[in-house]
């Protein structure tokens, strides 16, 4: 399997966000991309998995999906239907679109009004 | 997506039951839906799924349609009612790392459906809140 560290930004977006090399973290108006399967689309993690948090590299596989962590989607603002660039770490780029917003964290809050 | 057959009818909303901590109460509530949630989550169903391995038995499905091999991913199913700064929150999880994999397929479904805006789990606290603390919001 090959890994990569990849940038995604999303379309149209300003350039020049990116992910820190060491850390993974990511600065707004970029996303760090944990895990990408090249293909059909992307699905966005939006899991307590910080195992992703701190990987800042992909994972390629054959059939296609891309996750991110939680706090990633809440800063980017990320929705599905949502055009995206994925830019990787050699300057190469491809378009996709957002096909699905996974939750694995629901939280439901109830307050006064 | 199947019908969700997660029946709350019997976490008793009784605004006789409130106290004066309103928000004890609505905890006590959160505690029960998740309870009940995750028992449902963690049930297996009628259908059947093929086997792990030819020449093993035929497996009971989860309500998402899939099926255990090695029990994590049922296992994985868990929620927490922590009282906030505003209120009540219940959260519903499951970290599983396979579990991401599985909503990424059509047909499957790990929390989806049940545990996010307008399924049981929020339309109870909804109901909730409307019987016992009507100047309260759910969100």
């Amino acid at each position: 399997m090959q890994k990569q560290r990849v940038t995604i930004t999303r379309a149209g977006a300003a350039s020049g966000g990116t992910t820190d090399p060491d850390t993974g973290e990511f600065t707004p108006g970029s996303i760090g991309a944990s895990t990408i399967w090249t293909g059909r689309g992307i699905y966005l993690d939006q899991g307590p998995q910080d195992r992703f948090n701190k990987m800042g590299v992909a994972e390629y596989d054959a059939n296609g999906s891309v996750y991110l962590p939680k706090g990633v989607i809440e800063s980017s603002g990320v929705a599905e239907g949502d055009s995206v660039s994925i830019v990787y770490q050699n300057g190469d780029a491809v378009d996709a679109e957002v096909a699905k917003v996974i939750r694995f964290k629901h939280r439901i809050d109830v307050r006064r009004a | 997506m199947a019908a969700i057959e997660l029946d709350l009818s019997d976490v008793v909303i009784d605004a006789a039951d409130v106290s004066g901590d309103i928000e004890q109460t609505l905890a006590d509530i959160a505690e029960a839906i998740g309870a009940k949630t995750i028992e449902f989550l963690r049930a297996l169903t009628s259908e059947m799924r093929p086997p792990v391995k030819a020449g093993a038995p035929w497996r009971h499905a989860h309500w998402g349609h899939w099926a255990d091999r090695s029990s994590q991913l049922a296992l994985g199913y868990r929620y927490e009612v922590n009282r906030t700064v505003d209120g009540v929150e219940l959260v519903l999880i499951n970290g599983t790392e396979y579990a991401m994999a599985l909503e990424a397929h059509d047909g499957y479904m790990v929390l989806t459906g049940v545990t996010d805006p307008g399924g049981p789990a929020e339309v109870k606290l909804r109901e909730a809140v409307a019987i016992l603390a009507p100047g309260w919001e759910v969100r």
